[in-house]
């Protein structure tokens, strides 16, 4: 069943608190889907280092990754690839392209407003993933692209940063920022906006200071031959987002936090009508019946353990798990209901922790074995 | 009685609480700041701009950016961008009258949303005004790495700006976050991506000398076992043997599990902090907040930190 759904994919968005194993559970399906033969790539736009981790690898760079799964024993045609996003080089990248000549491209990249930016602008990190998942996707290279999104709950405003940029960068907007004596002239020149964008940097230079507002005034005309390429971009992004070969997965594990989030997003996704098609529930514990303590003494006497510490301290244990359990369901159940599209999972604790790719196709094992269709 | 070599955050004034997400950071910064409280010292708990606050959730109150009271001498907020702004510009601009202009203009006021720095550096000067009005602030900061470049902007802010009040003000709050009194605490739980994820960033924060002190690393959900040495040996060869019943096999493997990363996590934490490692107990799911921050704060100050 799960193999058909993933078959027929090319983009998964994994969202989700932090600690819920988001990064980890978007590698394990990545990798299923390179071991059924699809070339994948797993994106994370996380500024730690846990996808890397979770594949077993030292560390991971803004240029894709091949990662060998010769480990595995495990003949296929399939491609695994990583990447971390790389906001900096992706938006030099783009300047590169979009430039209309090498000058322009150089007082860009060397303008200490845009040196800032391309790390600091707020939303600009989010704006980058955008953009490196529009690049990825219609690159050809891969079958599907499973995008990590980063381990907070505002994680769906990298769909509207573009939105943003674009709208900051509107020319109206620019226009107030455009140092009249430098302005590119023409529609942006007229007298009227040069007064009052004088109005503006009187008002601004004391509070920045002069240097600054004229890094950003040289920053924002030069930036105005990109805004085209972005609105394009930006509808490109959002047309990918939403169309059909989407799945938006929510992931979560049996706690209060992540629950929580997961219920955010659950909402979230459908106010904003993106392809919610699967909910993964990770790390569950898992326990048989519960022994009584009569038989917990009497079972530690038979194998030489006939101690009333030790009995205390497995009563405890059993007491003590099971009570997570019950906890843990009481946390989860509520949540199923609310997925009636794609797939749902329950997923249980590995013992130790996924570090390696063994560890990782054990995952998505129990994943292939355990996912239900949603809503049944 | 409180040892305060061993306890640091109780001798700080302004304290960043960090780590990575599903550590419990917010917790652990509620819990301490209802410690300072309790010793009868002012203290403001407040998060940074949270859309989904945690306190809120933590205390099942809606928080706002104004500071209000929420236990006998402890204040929480939650703050907010523009309101922070305004104060700023105020302190900067003196004349309410030019400030309510600046912000009343939407091309200026969206321009100051989204230039580069500004809302960190703005952010950090509302707790410099809050030092002044507590004894204690207690910050619940975004995960580690979102952490550590808010508080570096104070050092690629002097890039940016060359001059003007911006540029003094980040100056100022960088001395302010390298002060003695002010303390980074990194929450960190006994699993290994989160260990190793803390041991990076205690690095980072030593490379770059953004802090004037070592950070503090907080063990949570560390469990200890109470069995002697010699009964957990006893323990682990039971277990190895295969011999229990499934469910006392499983719980006992669960618990050792638990048990045996807690003490690793504290050897591997040890061996990169010239601080004391803090352990926080697993105080399980489902008990009262008040009775979690109760029982984290004892233990926080309790413990003998070795």
């Amino acid at each position: 069943m799960i193999e058909a759904w993933l078959s027929d994919l090319k983009l998964v968005v994994t969202v989700g608190s932090g600690g819920v194993g988001k990064t980890t559970t978007a590698a394990a399906i990545a990798l299923q889907a390179a071991l059924m033969g699809r070339r994948v790539m797993v994106l994370t736009i996380d500024p730690a280092k846990r996808l890397a981790n979770s594949l077993g690898l030292e560390a991971m760079g803004g240029e894709p990754t091949r990662i060998d799964l010769s480990s595995l024993g495990v003949q296929t045609d399939g491609e695994l690839w990583g990447a971390m996003l790389d906001s900096k080089g992706t938006f030099d990248r783009l300047i590169r392209s979009v430039a209309p000549d090498s000058r322009t491209m150089q007082r860009i990249l060397d303008n200490h407003v845009y040196r800032q930016m391309a790390d600091a602008l707020a939303g600009s990190q989010d704006y980058m993933a955008t953009e490196q998942l529009h690049d990825l996707a219609h690159s050809d290279r891969f079958d599907l692209i499973v995008l990590d999104t980063p381990p907070v709950k505002n994680a769906l405003d990298f769909l509207e940063s573009p939105g943003r940029m674009v709208e900051f960068l509107d020319e109206r907007i620019l226009g107030w920022f455009l140092k009249p004596n430098e302005g590119g002239g023409g529609r942006l020149g007229g007298r009227w906006i040069r007064s009052a964008s004088n109005l503006v940097y009187r008002m601004l230079d004391p509070i920045f200071g002069r240097e600054f507002l004229e890094d950003l005034s040289v920053f924002l005309r030069d930036f105005q031959v990109l805004l085209d390429g972005f609105r394009t971009r930006h509808g490109e992004v959002l047309d990918l987002l939403q169309g059909e070969h989407t799945a938006f997965v929510v992931i979560t594990s049996p706690s209060v936090t992540g629950t929580e989030v997961a219920s955010y997003f659950l909402d979230e996704l459908k106010v904003r009508r993106l392809p919610l098609k699967g909910l993964i529930i990770n790390q569950l514990h898992e326990v048989g019946e519960l022994v009584d303590d009569g038989s917990v003494i009497g079972e530690l006497a038979r194998h030489g353990a006939e101690d009333p510490e030790l009995a205390r301290w497995f009563i405890q244990s059993q007491d003590h798990l099971w009570n997570l359990v019950l906890k843990e369901t009481a946390l989860v159940e509520p949540l199923e209901g609310r997925v009636t599209d794609g797939m749902v999972a329950r997923l249980p604790r590995l013992v130790g922790e996924v570090n390696d790719l063994p560890t990782l196709k054990v995952l998505g094992d129990y994943w292939l074995e355990r996912a239900e269709p949603a809503g049944g | 009685m409180i040892n305060p070599a061993l306890h640091p955050w109780l001798s700080s004034k302004l304290i960043f609480v960090t780590g990575k997400g599903g550590t419990g950071k917010s917790t652990c910064a509620a819990a301490m700041a209802h410690r300072l409280s309790e010793q009868g010292r002012r203290t403001l708990l407040v998060e940074i701009d949270s859309q989904h606050s945690a306190l809120e959730v933590l205390y099942g109150r809606a928080v706002h950016h104004d500071p209000q009271p929420i236990a006998r001498g402890l204040d929480i907020a939650n703050l907010q961008w523009r309101p922070s702004l305004e104060t700023y510009l105020t302190s900067v601009l003196k004349v309410r009258a030019l400030v309510r202009s600046i912000v009343g203009n939407e091309a200026i006021a969206r321009f100051l949303d989204v230039v580069p720095g500004s809302q960190e550096i703005i952010f950090l000067h509302m707790l410099d005004r809050f030092r002044e009005r507590y004894d204690h602030v207690v910050v619940d900061m975004p995960a580690s790495g979102h952490a550590f470049s808010m508080l570096d902007i104070t050092r690629s802010a002097l890039a940016l700006f060359k001059s003007g009040p911006v540029r003094r003000r980040a100056t100022e709050l960088r001395r302010m976050i390298q002060r003695p009194d002010t303390l980074m605490v990194l929450v960190a739980i006994p699993e290994q991506m989160v260990i190793n994820e803390t041991i990076e960033t205690a690095d980072r924060l030593r490379e770059s000398e953004l802090l004037g002190r070592e950070p503090l690393l907080l063990l949570n959900r560390a469990w200890s076992s109470p069995l002697q040495p010699v009964d957990q040996g006893r323990v682990d060869d039971l277990l190895a043997r295969e011999v229990l019943s499934s469910t006392l096999q499983t719980a006992g493997a669960w618990r050792r599990r638990r048990e045996q990363a807690a003490e690793g996590a504290v050897d591997r934490l040890r061996s990169h902090s010239s601080q004391p490692v803090q352990l926080l107990p697993e105080l399980g799911l489902g008990r009262s907040m008040r009775s979690v921050f109760k029982l984290l704060a004892e233990h926080l100050s309790a413990q003998e930190a070795s």
